[in-house]
């Protein structure tokens, strides 16, 4: 090439080149550094994200997966590595070093074989400080990539996936929400906390509806302080009224408590006067009478509407009223 | 200076004296909150008196108050979110039982009964006394299926045996402690060393107490001796003191030095406690530390425990059926008085009852720590009362809203001891942590369920090992707690019990 | 050493002219090897080498910053940094085929030396906080938070990509005075001499002695230690 001898191009020509020979790096570096070939091929429109089915074994059991153990690190919002596992198009494209999963090949697969390393090897992930991925979930990767990586192959098809562990859900408590639920009787249930020192409380800090706790007072809480429970009865889902010295004198106040669940009044002086008022609680689910002059026969209505009775005759008597 | 001299003005004396007893600790402590303590200190009446409805602060990251009037530590507090377990009876069989002699049915270690440990068993291990190799050991006594869950269970606890659907069984438990007494510490404080809050306290701590009359967390021990991690088992760790647990005790006088002194009537106690509260109230207006508190608050309720204690833990008001039932011994300290007392105490709005037997520590060295001796004794003693209680609880339908935790501080090996290497006169087991089981019954447990498996000998968990902190946060959550929300801000860290690493609500054995 | 009063009093054509002196020549070609080693260790992951050569960099560059005020005539940024006007003048002069020489780096050449040193020193700056995300952290990413540092760290990783292209761009130049103008600028920074012919006639370049070199290197090289332990 005559025209490449020292000072005898002419600059047109030479920037023509140094634009050649730039696209052919590019191209170049494209093909060596999977992030470029992403880079480019996204800008030029070239690359169609992969399907993904809600039915789907990946978006079931993969998906969760990385996103308790990966995310944290490889996620929206770091990724190490340039590594993003928390949605499918960014699995296949990879990290840094190129692909990190290659569909129906485990041996080839990077993060297959890093979830594999045992805990004392420093390119085991997740990292040594974080909790490592357990038999089964490794079993669910394994199978994943060895069937395609794929984002539609429905659950069904991994019949020999092992069973995906129970994930259990915090409740949010809406701070908000419950003050307005408890603002019918937050006043009185706050009067009657102070009157009955730890009998009444709320269900829970994320609840309006209440518990009644007085088997705690023993024969110090009887019919007067039943009474006072009236004014809050609709919101009374569970009670405890065992042990105390109600008699069949608070039928009444009970039968306010219409959202009643669970009801005990084991060893109180009650009877059948006592029986149309529990019959009258159509939420109810649990009623314990034992220790009482209540039969079990004569609350057969509660038990035709599957009620849970606590109240065996014979062992009646064996239990102990308290002095 | 010498007491003789006299030129020292004793109010300045006195001020420089007071200065010192302002120890550094508690100036730093007032120091920090001085200015939160201003601005609180005119909200004070209204927060205090809300607390107990309590609700949660306010703010994007969700804390949890547990804030309670200084005077009522141990006021009752709602749980995060609606529990299905209002209380806990935690059954710490001391020692370790062996998992293989009660509910691990393993043929293949039968068969195998005899023969050499495979040197897979012991490469990379550490056994309190198995030195060389070991043999097999078969399970001593026969097992059977039983239950509509089909459970297998030894001949050991018949009576149990009737509640086995009941049960909710963990096989795949293990820890990494092979000592009893941190095994027992990492079992109740989520921590193998001192100073850290056990369960109970934590649980009293974020709930407070039903009964206040009685102690929120109460602790009974028996089997003749006190398990091996010590008080600290049921020690408040960092949380304040008046959430520890009381060791009660069946026989005799409940609790130690209630009663009052020959010569004292209660009403001079009364008095006496008057004046105490008086000073201590002084003192607490001085230097603000919230154990002044506590003390003036145990000094209350010890008095008024010396009326309803003795009633509580008199397992001697039951009437005979029942005493008989739990196989009651009267007059003795036994597992079975303590299981009757834990159902009264439970009834009565307790807590968190804990209830240790000793004894169980099965190496064959001694005719007591023989399986085919010892062992057999200990589970008589504890089989019926189980039975009783879960029967009682039952029948007031309070099994559903009572945790009862059966469990120990690991397991034991599928070998045969060999104490220095040497076949040993009685049969008995090695201490493993590898695997070993607990159950659950009611409280929100998934009756009749199991969760986990170990190997075909039951030496390590093969599927869903569950660790302590796992354990604990499930049992958390069945109280109405995210463990990582029932928190207590200590040495700069939201402290909690299951500690900083991750720990996992088990999900498949919740109700 | 010549003599540089004698070389401007007796112009000789085809003598060869010191340009750069050797700190120059060193420092550059060190920082090209270091750049490479940076790259290659980052890319594998050998974070103890790379954190070396990191701090090698960046005392390298202090160095040369400190080089540019004390250093030899070439070297000053007084003498071969210079206003906008100049540049432009510059660029019409060599369009229109009478652009004059210059001893050291022409004006054009001078700011690509100032965009260096300034993106080398923010590069090797942003490492001392940077940090990769499992096992190693940068000497002085302890002094700020976790979130901060990862953010350094993303723009550790966007100052990189600038120094390949601005890298780039001055090969590009480079050769355009090789095959354009025919003029060969990497044999003087390889031997520090210039064709006599490529030199104003009325070059001065005075030599600053090399234990002034020794001193500011040790001197930066101790702060540089001191600054990461």
């Amino acid at each position: 090439m005559a025209t490449l001898r020292p000072g005898r191009l002419s600059a047109g020509r030479y920037f023509l080149y140094v634009a050649m020979l730039t696209v052919m790096g590019i191209a170049t570096l494209s093909l060596v550094l999977p992030n470029w070939a992403h880079a480019v091929k996204s800008l030029l429109g070239l690359e169609r994200p992969p399907t993904v089915a809600p039915s789907s074994f990946y978006v079931q059991r993969i998906a969760p997966l990385f996103e308790e153990h990966c995310s944290s690190c490889h996620g929206a919002r770091r990724q190490k590595a340039n590594l993003r596992l928390d949605n499918l198009a960014y699995i296949v494209r990879g990290g840094k070093h190129g692909e990190v999963i290659k569909a129906g090949n485990l041996r080839d697969s990077e993060l297959f074989s890093r979830i594999r390393l045992p805990a004392s090897n420093d390119q085991v992930m997740p990292p040594k400080s974080k909790a490592p991925l357990s038999g089964d979930e490794i079993t669910v990767v394994r199978l994943w990539i060895a069937a395609g990586a794929s984002g539609v192959q429905p659950s069904a098809a991994f019949s020999e996936a092992p069973k995906a562990p129970v994930r259990v859900a915090i409740p949010d408590i809406d701070a908000t929400a419950v003050t307005h639920n408890r603002a019918s009787h937050v006043n009185a249930v706050r009067a009657l906390q102070r009157r009955l020192l730890d009998v009444i409380q709320y269900q829970s800090r994320a609840s309006a509806d209440l518990e009644v706790h007085a088997t705690s007072m023993g024969r110090s809480f009887g019919d007067v302080e039943l009474a006072l429970l009236v004014e809050i009865g609709a919101h009374i889902v569970w009670a405890d009224f065992s042990d105390t010295a109600i008699t069949d004198a608070s039928a009444g106040a009970i039968k306010t408590m219409q959202r009643l669940r669970v009801l005990r009044l084991a060893n109180t002086r009650i009877s059948g006067s006592m029986v149309p008022a529990l019959v009258s609680l159509n939420q109810l689910q649990s009623v314990t009478v034992v220790g009482t002059a209540i039969t079990e026969a004569s609350l057969r209505p509660l038990k035709d509407r599957h009620v849970m009775i606590h109240g065996n005759d014979e062992m009646a008597n064996t239990l102990n009223a308290r002095p | 200076m010498t007491p003789f001299d006299l030129s020292v003005d004793l109010n300045d004396e006195l001020q420089r004296r007071l200065i010192q007893a302002q120890t550094r600790r508690e100036f730093l402590g007032s120091c920090v909150s001085g200015l939160g303590a201003m601005f609180l200190g005119t909200m004070a009446q209204r927060t205090l008196c809300a607390a107990p409805a309590a609700t949660l602060t306010a703010g994007t990251d969700m804390r949890l108050d547990f804030a309670r009037p200084a005077a009522q530590p141990l006021a009752m507090l709602p749980p995060q979110f609606a529990a299905k377990a209002r209380r806990v009876i935690f059954l710490h069989m001391a020692g370790a039982p062996s998992q293989l002699e009660l509910f691990e049915h393993k043929p293949l270690l039968n068969e195998l009964d005899g023969q050499d440990c495979p040197a897979s068993f012991l490469a990379g291990r550490r056994f309190a006394f198995i030195s060389g190799v070991p043999k097999l050991l078969g399970a001593q006594y026969p097992f059977h299926q039983v239950g509509d869950s089909g459970a297998w269970i030894s001949d050991r606890l018949p009576h149990l045996e009737k509640h086995i659907d009941d049960l909710c069984f963990i096989r795949s438990m293990r820890t990494d402690q092979f000592n009893h007494g941190p095994g027992q510490l990492l079992a109740q404080t989520g921590n193998a060393r001192l100073g850290y809050a056990s369960f109970g306290s934590w649980v009293t701590y974020g709930l407070g107490t039903e009964n206040q009359n009685l102690p929120g967390f109460v602790v009974l021990t028996s089997g003749g001796k006190s398990p091996d991690g010590g008080k600290q088992l049921w020690g408040a760790g960092f949380l304040p003191s008046v959430y520890q647990g009381v060791q009660c005790r069946s026989r005799g006088e409940p609790v130690l030095y209630l009663r009052n002194p020959a010569g004292v009537s209660r009403g001079l106690r009364r008095q006496m406690l008057d004046a105490i509260d008086e000073l201590d109230q002084k003192a607490y207006a001085e230097f603000g530390n919230p154990e002044t508190m506590t003390r003036i608050a145990q000094y209350e309720m010890a008095y008024r425990m010396q009326l309803d204690a003795s009633d509580a833990l008199d397992v001697h008001r039951e009437s005979p059926t029942v005493q008989a039932r739990y196989g009651v011994t009267p007059g003795k300290t036994s597992f079975a008085n303590n299981c009757l007392v834990a159902r009264r105490l439970a009834e009565r709005g307790v807590r968190f009852i804990q209830l240790y037997h000793w004894g169980w520590d099965s190496h064959g060295s001694q005719p007591s720590e023989a399986l085919n001796i010892g062992f057999i004794e200990r589970c008589k003693e504890v089989d019926q009362p189980i039975a009783a209680l879960l029967e009682d609880l039952k029948l007031r339908g309070m099994l559903d809203d009572t945790l009862v935790v059966w469990g120990a501080e690991f397991g034991r090996t599928p070998m045969r001891e060999n104490r220095n290497g040497q076949q040993m006169e009685y049969v008995g087991r090695d201490h493993n942590p590898g695997a070993f089981t607990v159950w659950m019954a009611g409280g929100g447990a998934k009756a009749g369920a199991s969760y986990g498996e170990t190997d075909d000998m039951g030496y390590d968990v093969v599927k869903n090992p569950v660790e302590f902190r796992d354990l604990h946060a499930t049992m958390l959550y069945l109280l109405g707690f995210d463990h990582r929300q029932l928190n207590y801000a200590y040495q700069g860290l939201d402290q909690k019990l299951t500690g900083v690493k991750p720990a996992r609500i088990i999900g498949e054995v919740l109700a | 050493m010549p003599d540089p009063e004698r070389l401007g009093a007796v112009p000789e054509i085809s003598a060869p002219v010191k340009v750069w002196d050797a700190q120059i020549r060193l420092f550059h070609w060190l920082v090209v090897a270091l750049l490479g080693v940076s790259f290659f260790t980052a890319d594998r992951g050998l974070m103890k080498w790379h954190r070396a050569s990191g701090l090698g960099l960046l005392t390298l560059v202090i160095f040369r910053i400190g080089w540019g005020f004390l250093g030899s005539t070439t070297a000053r940024f007084s003498e071969f940094v210079r206003g906008p006007r100049q540049v432009v003048n510059y660029f019409i002069g060599m369009k229109n085929g009478h652009g004059r020489a210059y001893t050291g780096h022409n004006p054009a050449g001078g700011w690509m030396v100032v965009v260096l040193l300034v993106a080398l020193l923010a590069q090797a700056s942003t490492g001392l906080f940077a940090n990769d995300g499992v096992h190693f952290e940068g000497p002085l990413a302890y002094l700020i938070t976790a979130e901060l540092s990862d953010r350094v760290t993303k723009l550790h990783g966007i100052l990189f990509d600038l120094i390949l292209v601005l890298a780039w761009v001055h090969v590009v130049a480079v050769l355009f005075y090789f095959f354009v103008k025919g003029d060969n600028l990497i044999v003087p920074m390889l031997s520090g001499m210039k064709n006599r012919a490529n030199v104003p006639i009325d070059a001065r370049v005075q030599f600053t002695r090399p234990w002034v070199a020794w001193l500011l290197m040790a001197g930066v090289a101790g702060c540089v230690w001191w600054i990461v332990h």
